[in-house]
């Protein structure tokens, strides 16, 4: 049974709509894997997330999520999502950030579930300091909690693990793993090929808007050294069909 | 519902904490001390001199909010992207709208409501206190006045960058002031192209002078209850419209 289906997507902004930030893309996700969407920047990765939870709309093809359209209150309550570098209401204390968060969800027992959620960050102790106050391994934290608040069936990452240094990572990682264990769909944008490895059950590589291949990360590797040598390799092949500008020294 | 109010009380939270709205607070209460200085060099019309300064006073006051501080408010939340957050969350984008403006009326309400009670201090010390009624409704008319540029502000802000949005809502508010009469200059002339252009003006363009009463507040005078009830009506059906507009682009738009 597959969560999220994808289907003939493509995404043009009004400005300028002979350029595709995505071509074409389907792809359909099992419920209860973790998908990892991987590629360099400007690939599309952001554009296709924020269709992904009703953030944009696509301009051709569509998306089904638990055979519902992304925007529909009814399956966002069942959706988390977690941008990549999350901007809050700096007045606000974590604690604050999240009652208002658990609002937007109806949760009822409030005060209940921010603590869990709050101890499952690890970010119990700033709970009442003012957001502004945060390093940035905070505020990823922060973003994964408001995310994660309302125990979600499918949760969209973008970039959760970048800026990060080894700990935090691993911190993150550790909920992510924990998350996967109970079942819940991720779909995770990076560009950290070796969290993928450890995470994923499915990769698809995309690049300048095209979906190039999709497998599972042993399977992709195979034949190359690692995963990333092996997403270097297919892009860089990809571009040189296309003609593009190779990256020196690649 | 339940959403809105958290909306609504998220804008509040945020509009008061905002320096240059209590910098505006602070600039009205001025004026409205100093008035009693001004009031005290002329002979008998000090407390129309007052009430005069001091409702203008609010009314700038409350219109400043609308059209600076809600021009300001999509366009933050766009910018910092502290809608990504919000909008992937269940939650109709059209709550977001009535809910953000329902929180910068509340902070409308509560400026006004210290400066008019500075206002009303004063005049009672004074001991003018005939004056206190014809000034509460006055203020409900600027109220409802700064209402619709609260809305006009937010639809600019949600399609458009702050200075655009301001500049637009500017207009949107002299047009509004002068519709009326300009559309009464343009009845008298012999180009059906200007008449026509003019009527179209006026019935497209809110019709802000409705809610200038201001005038006659300072000679005790109070509008009948069918005008205001009219004019209440007026400003219902006029944000009601403006509340759908701002829905359906709000609703379309790409984050």
């Amino acid at each position: 049974m597959y969560s999220i289906e994808i289907k003939n997507v493509s995404k043009s902004y009004p400005k300028d709509p002979e350029i595709q930030i995505v071509k074409n893309i389907s792809l359909s996700i099992k419920h209860g894997s973790v998908f990892g969407f991987i590629g360099p920047n400007g690939a599309g990765k952001t554009s296709t997330i924020k269709m992904l939870v009703g953030l944009s709309h696509p301009t051709e093809g569509s998306i089904k999520i638990d055979n519902k359209s992304p925007d529909d209150p009814v399956l966002q309550k069942k959706l988390g999502f977690m941008p990549e570098s999350p901007a809050f209401y700096q007045y606000l204390t974590g604690y604050e950030f999240l009652e208002f968060v658990a609002s937007l969800f109806d949760i009822k027992d409030t005060d209940e579930r921010i603590e869990k959620t709050l101890k499952e960050v690890d970010l119990l102790h700033a709970k009442d300091k003012r957001i502004r106050t945060y390093s940035k391994g905070m505020l990823q934290r922060l973003g994964l909690a408001q995310a994660i608040i309302n125990n979600p069936d499918i949760l969209f990452l973008d970039e959760p693990l970048d800026g990060l240094d080894p700990l935090g990572r691993a911190e993150i990682k550790k909920i992510i793993l924990n998350l996967k264990s109970k079942g819940t769909t991720i779909f995770i944008n990076t560009h950290i090929l070796g969290d993928v490895e450890e995470i994923c059950d499915t990769v698809s590589i995309i690049d300048k808007g095209e979906i190039l291949v999709t497998g599972s990360p042993s399977v992709l590797s195979q034949g190359y050294k690692d995963l990333e040598d092996a997403f270097v390799t297919m892009i860089q092949n990809r571009r040189k069909e296309r003609g593009d500008i190779l990256i020196e020294g690649h | 519902m339940k959403h809105i109010i958290t909306i609504a009380k998220n804008t509040l939270r945020e509009t008061i904490r905002d320096r240059v709205l209590l910098s505006a607070l602070f600039s009205s209460i001025v004026v409205i001390l100093v008035t009693l200085f001004i009031g005290s060099i002329s002979l008998d019309q000090s407390t129309r001199i007052i009430v005069n300064f001091s409702i203008t006073a609010i009314y700038a006051l409350q219109i400043f909010v609308a059209i600076f501080i809600g021009s300001m408010l999509i366009y933050k939340e766009i910018e910092r992207k502290t809608f990504y957050l919000i909008l992937p969350k269940p939650i109709h984008r059209g709550a977001i709208i009535i809910g953000k403006c329902l929180g910068l009326t509340a902070t409308t309400i509560l400026v006004t409501f210290f400066s008019t009670v500075v206002l009303l201090l004063v005049l009672f010390i004074k001991g003018e206190t005939s004056y206190i009624g014809p000034i509460l409704v006055s203020v409900f008319y600027s109220t409802l006045e700064s209402i619709l540029l609260i809305l006009i502000s937010l639809f600019f802000s949600s399609v458009t960058s702050p200075i655009m949005a301001s500049v637009a809502t500017i207009a949107f508010f002299f047009i509004g002031h002068a519709s009326s009469i300009m559309q009464r200059i343009f009845m008298t002339t012999e180009s059906v192209i200007l008449r026509e252009g003019m009527r179209v003006v006026y019935y497209t363009f809110p019709n802000l002078e409705k809610f200038n009463i201001r005038n006659e507040v300072v000679y005790g005078a109070l509008p009948s209850l069918t005008i205001t009830l009219t004019t209440i009506a007026y400003a219902l059906v006029y944000a009601v419209f403006l509340l759908f507009i701002t829905n359906a682009v709000f609703k379309k738009k790409d984050f």
